[in-house]
């Protein structure tokens, strides 16, 4: 026996193992009152036969333990699938695949993940699998890189915690069928909330960016007395109830005021108007571009922006060429960020600008109307336009030029 | 020509007092001290990156006190190359000549030429990360000397290079300077670099200029202990 290990145990042990394996299924068919036809009872034969010979490997590899937890395996599909739920085609499917993936430790825990969610959690199957599969393979990504358990602990039950929280919306997201979503999207009025949403949203982060960005650069490189104030200040939109916001904005600005009278007069009003919307979605948007900008701009060097000072290109010409292309992942991460918060913005509007209606207050009114069945899937239609826009946001960092990191004495500072 | 007059800056605990200092035009000065001395202060001021309380800076004969550092016409090289990491090497290099008001047409000669005397011609297509940092530094001076500044300010250029890129450089630099007749500034805590390089050596201790001279004189004659134990053994030689 000089090449690596046998494919096969020697036949006398290989024929008797078959030989059993037939005798028992025959026996089985035996067997009054269990009523196995014999199509399925062929079938069961030939998917344990393939268990056998994967259970064989297993043990050829050596491991009792190993061994031990193969069989116990087999033993739960079986007892779960064919005793209790009675399932004979699933239970030969997944027989099969736990016998065939056994050996990688990966594969392995999926397997068991898919059943544990397909036939044990069977409702809220996908919306389970999908999360904690990943989960499953984040942290045998981790273990692999050889970290101590406290930090996979930390990360199995921090992607655990997660998948809790995002279980509601990958529910809401699998109730409907695609054909539902499509009639739902082609209703006029969730056209119009839609188009308003991403109108109104997009041009708050666009105002939102060309005020905080400035901001931002000025907070990470100046040395100023009352820069720690500004820093709170930023923060005071998201601090603050949405509700008291609209009163705040209608207060200064409503149909009441003599402010909000001589912008009327000019026809430039914003309590339920375009305007009141894109304000309100700007005011609670603003922190978290500015947030993200300035950390971006401070991960910037300013030995580079020295550098293009004294090669001749002033203030302005090294904020463009240097500081804002180094700084841009981190602001687009700020822009995706503004607009996610504008785009779900609810509470304000609700008192500032029900009208032009957005996505959020026409899923509120659907559901005043119609209770949790009419506004499904117009809250799935926006989530799912949402989520896109912004994936697309995120991915669109991946074409922006990265900000130095520090390391190796190799990398230029 | 660098003419510096009674310069005087705190930064908190640290001052730099009423210095004076004069590089004659194409000469090339080493100042010395020890870390926290303000030898990296004193540069920043003439560059323009930092203003001063009072005093003046006069570069070429004019006085430059207030102008920003985009309107001094000097390079400037850093201890850790600064090159940007989202230009390729050639963008680095060419980065100042549009403000130098070279026509776009010969940008790209004028680049390849700097890049050819710094060595670093091979790299030009290169992105500048994964660059040793002998080649770094190389690029680095390519890009300050690429708009030919008359006023050149180094900045502990070589301390971050191992032993032999650190002889090299200070070879290229000699030679650089004999044949482009720059204006050099260059600041350092190393004594053989300073000796190397220097024409005229100032030593610098908390923010004051202790002595100023010629080399050879400043090696011969120390002007304290402080001094001469700075300079080493050579000094106690020469």
């Amino acid at each position: 026996m000089s090449a690596g290990p046998a494919l096969l145990p020697r036949w006398p042990r290989s024929l008797g193992a078959v030989a059993a394996l037939g005798l028992l299924h025959l026996g089985l068919a035996l067997v009054p009152g269990l009523g196995l036809e014999p199509e399925t009872n062929v079938l069961l034969f030939a998917a344990n036969l393939y268990v056998a010979y994967g259970g064989w490997l297993v043990f050829r590899d050596g491991r009792l333990a190993a061994a031990l937890g193969f069989a116990a395996g087999y033993l739960a599909l079986l007892g779960l699938l064919l005793l209790v739920l009675e399932r004979e085609s699933l239970f030969v499917l997944l027989a099969i695949a736990w016998a065939s993936v056994y050996r990688v430790p990966v594969l392995r825990w999926l397997v068991l993940l898919f059943v544990l969610c397909y036939v044990v959690l069977q409702p809220y199957a996908f919306e389970c699998f999908l999360p904690l599969a990943l989960a499953v393979l984040a942290v045998h990504g981790l273990r692999r890189t050889g970290a101590d358990r406290f930090r996979v602990a930390c990360l199995s039950l921090g992607l655990f915690v997660l998948a809790a929280l995002l279980l509601p919306v990958l529910h809401l997201v699998s109730q409907d069928s695609p054909q539902t979503l499509l009639a739902t999207l082609a209703r006029p009025d969730v056209l119009d909330a839609l188009g308003s949403s991403l109108a109104t949203a997009g041009l708050a982060t666009l105002l939102v960016l060309l005020g905080g960005v400035p901001l931002a650069y000025a907070l990470a490189r100046g040395r100023f007395r009352g820069r720690g104030a500004v820093e709170v200040l930023v923060d005071l939109p998201i601090l603050i109830p949405q509700s008291v916001v609209g009163v705040a904005i209608l207060v200064l600005l409503g149909p009441g005021s003599p402010l909000g009278r001589g912008l009327e007069e000019l026809g430039l009003g914003v309590a339920g108007r375009f305007a009141g919307v894109v304000l309100v979605q700007a005011f609670v948007s603003y922190p978290f571009l500015v947030k993200a900008a300035l950390t971006a701009f401070e991960g910037v060097p300013t030995s580079l922006e020295d550098a293009s000072r004294s090669l001749g290109v002033g203030p302005w010409g090294t904020f463009w060429r240097v500081s804002l292309p180094l700084a841009a992942r981190g602001v687009l991460t700020g822009v995706a960020l503004a607009f996610a918060r504008a785009v779900s913005e609810f509470g304000a509007l609700l008192l500032v600008a029900p009208q032009p209606e957005t996505g959020p207050v026409l899923v509120h009114r659907t559901f005043l109307q119609g209770g949790v069945a009419d506004s499904r899937p117009v809250a799935v239609v926006l989530v799912l336009v949402c989520l896109w826009v912004f994936v697309l946001l995120q991915f669109g960092r991946a074409f922006l030029p990265g900000a130095p990191r520090g390391g190796a004495g190799e990398v230029p500072r | 020509m660098i003419e510096l007059r009674g310069l005087t800056l705190s930064l908190g605990a640290f001052a730099l007092r009423d210095l004076s200092l004069t590089v004659p035009a194409g000469g090339y000065t080493a100042v010395l001290g020890p870390s926290g001395s303000g030898k990296s202060v004193l540069l920043r001021l003439v560059a323009g990156l930092l203003a001063p309380e009072r005093g003046e800076v006069r570069l070429d004969g004019r006085d430059a006190t207030r102008l920003p550092s985009e309107r001094r016409r000097l390079g400037f090289v850093f201890p850790e190359a600064a090159l940007f990491p989202h230009l390729g090497v050639g963008r680095n290099i060419a980065y100042g000549l549009g403000a130098a008001g070279l026509p776009a047409a010969s940008r790209a000669a004028r680049t390849r030429e700097i890049a050819r005397a710094l060595g670093v011609e091979a790299l030009l297509g290169r992105p500048v990360q994964g660059l040793s940092g002998g080649e770094a530094q190389r690029v680095a001076l390519a890009r300050a000397l690429a708009p030919a500044p008359r006023v050149v300010l180094l900045d502990e250029p070589l301390a971050h290079l191992d032993p032999p890129a650190r002889e090299e450089l200070r070879a290229e630099l000699t030679r650089l300077h004999r044949e482009l007749g720059f204006t050099a500034l260059h600041v350092t805590h190393d004594q053989a670099e300073a000796r190397a390089l220097g024409q005229r050596l100032a030593v610098l201790r908390e923010g004051r200029l202790v002595q100023e001279g010629p080399r050879d004189e400043v090696l011969a004659r120390p002007a304290d202990e402080f001094v001469a134990r700075f300079l080493g053994a050579g000094a106690a030689a020469g």
